[in-house]
């Protein structure tokens, strides 16, 4: 497998992940690198099961109809993922500058992807507006590294804390119109379900080491 | 001016007495250990004994630092989090000395005083914390006037993991030291529950799996993997709020800090991504007076004092509703 790096993209606390070249095809490579202060059989195995899960996430996902980059390449031992790069703007990128009335579909359909993950009990993990990247019509949802399957009300809740306070701390001006777009969508989609975690939601909001304290 | 602070802590086993003057220099370091001869602490019988050391343990700090009780301009107490016997036998201790003496009296929150005194001691302005103690963990930094909780454990401690499984296997309290000791014959690593969730951590997997292993495994074998799991768990969750938080230093503080294997863990970490490691010497990893003195000194310096109306207990008082005033204007503020 040849791989000829373009660019680095990232750098995160356990992974990186980089912009190469594939066969001819722009692909994004997310690494995981070994950490010296884990004992080599722990590092390996933390590295492995990992790489493999993501992966899985990734696959489920989009096999449920939600929009991930496709996965094209696994090797656990290495702790890499090749995947389809997705060529876009993060909503990050856009949730602060681009007008709102050309924002509500792109959080409706947030929403609904959301729903379709928590109704197959899929938690992301991490939804923030950076993890998600806007290619033409669709959202794509990328880094499923904290995803968990099966998930429970907690952790689908969770994952709407996340992105509301993703929303709050970088778009604080549209955090409320834009949270409600997502809520409409997640709802439409996910139907009565929704209640008990959009319940949740207030619940973990409520709780003491989530309150944020102003100083 | 210069001020002289007694600081009072007693929060869970130690009764300790510090005095530490406005530089921030420690005079005095007294410090008296409830052991529980079975089981964990008592927390009755611990205070009981703080009781009945509290005097002789005054004198002897006094005798310490040359200093008299006169000199004193401030007593400082741990207001919590706690065991609520201890913490009310040394608020007690406190509260006579201040209104005997006429100075001011200021609770202060325990695990605020373990970053303060890392951070003084340990030479580091404005880290990433790693709080690890039998009753805490959690993962701190400071923004906006308070010591914010990045991560934190979802059930027990891992002090208090160390120290159970210890308890089960016969090693007895506290079980850190014991459980190092033999980790250092341990031959072979088990596979046991990793789990990290984001920025929080959970033991509760890894205690029941380690406690149902004692009569299949060496014993040496299960501390050694226990110890790599576990600290594996707080080193990563660590270096992700630093990557978050984008701050380049790591602080070490509680009593679990004096562990070699996680303190070397946490060097090495630092060391690969080009961040520093700071602590403190072991001694002052472990419950003291001198942090809760140095604490108070920082308080005053800002003008708090807590009258003694307000100065009941905190059993659960969290660190993340601790206005720490003294660092406004700093980095982070």
């Amino acid at each position: 497998m040849r791989l000829e790096l373009i660019r680095d993209l990232y750098l995160g606390a356990e992974a990186e992940i980089s912009l190469c070249d594939w066969l001819g095809y722009k692909v994004v490579v997310k690494r995981r690198r070994p950490k010296g202060y884990r004992m080599r059989e722990l590092d390996r195995k933390i590295i492995a099961t990992r790489t493999t899960h993501e992966a899985l996430m990734l696959s489920r996902a989009r096999g449920k109809g939600v929009l991930t980059p496709f996965v094209l390449h696994v090797n656990p031992v290495e702790g890499i993922i090749v995947m389809q790069y997705i060529e876009g703007p993060t909503v990050s990128e856009l949730a602060s500058k681009s007008p709102l009335a050309e924002l509500r579909p792109v959080f409706e359909g947030i929403g609904r992807s959301l729903a379709i993950l928590h109704r197959n009990r899929i938690a992301h993990g991490d939804p923030t507006t950076s993890n998600m990247i806007l290619r033409g019509e669709g959202v794509f949802i990328v880094d499923f590294g904290l995803a968990s399957q099966p998930s429970e009300v907690e952790q689908m809740g969770e994952d709407l804390y996340v992105l509301e306070m993703a929303l709050k701390s970088a778009h604080h001006a549209r955090s409320r119109e834009l949270f409600r777009h997502f809520v409409s969508g997640y709802r439409g989609e996910l139907g009565d379900a929704s209640s008990a975690i959009l319940k949740r939601l207030v619940e973990i909001s409520r709780r003491g080491r989530y309150v944020e304290r102003v100083s | 001016m210069q001020q002289l602070c007694l600081g009072i802590e007693s929060t869970a086993h130690t009764l300790g007495l510090g005095l530490v003057d406005s530089a921030g220099k420690a005079l005095a370091d007294v410090r008296r250990t409830y052991r529980p001869t079975t089981g964990g602490i008592h927390p009755r019988e611990a205070a009981r004994m703080m009781a009945s050391h509290a005097g002789e343990a005054l004198r002897a700090s006094f005798s310490e630092s040359g200093a008299s009780p006169n000199d004193l301009s401030l007593v400082s107490f741990s207001q919590g989090p706690g065991l609520g016997p201890c913490l009310r036998t040394g608020a007690t201790l406190a509260r006579s000395i201040s209104s005997y003496l006429g100075v001011p009296l200021i609770g202060v929150n325990h695990c605020v005083a373990h970053i303060e005194v890392g951070r003084k001691y340990g030479d580091s302005f404005d880290p990433v914390v790693l709080y690890v103690s039998g009753g805490s963990t959690q993962v701190i930094s400071y923004a906006g006037g308070f010591y914010r909780i990045f991560g934190e454990t979802e059930d027990i401690a891992v002090g208090n993991l160390l120290d159970s499984f210890a308890r089960e296997a016969g090693l007895g309290f506290p079980g850190g030291p014991e459980v190092e000791r033999l980790s250092s014959s341990g031959k072979e690593v088990v596979d046991l529950p990793y789990t990290v969730k984001g920025m929080n951590v959970s033991f509760s997997g890894l205690l029941t799996r380690t406690k149902g292993m004692i009569t299949t495994h060496r014993l040496e074998d299960i501390c050694l993997s226990l110890q790599e799991t576990a600290f594996s768990m707080l080193v990563e969750v660590s270096e992700r709020a630093m990557a978050f938080l984008r701050k380049d230093d790591l602080l070490l503080v509680g009593g679990v800090g004096v562990n070699g294997r996680l303190r070397e863990m946490c060097r090495t970490m630092c060391e690969e991504r080009g961040a520093s490691f700071c602590t403190v010497e072991p001694k002052l990893c472990l419950d003291n007076g001198v942090m809760i003195a140095l604490t108070g000194i920082l308080a005053r310096s800002v003008g708090d004092e807590t009258p003694v109306a307000r100065s009941g207990v905190r059993p659960k008082w969290r660190v993340d509703r601790t206005r720490v005033a003294w660092r406004a204007g700093g980095a982070g503020s």
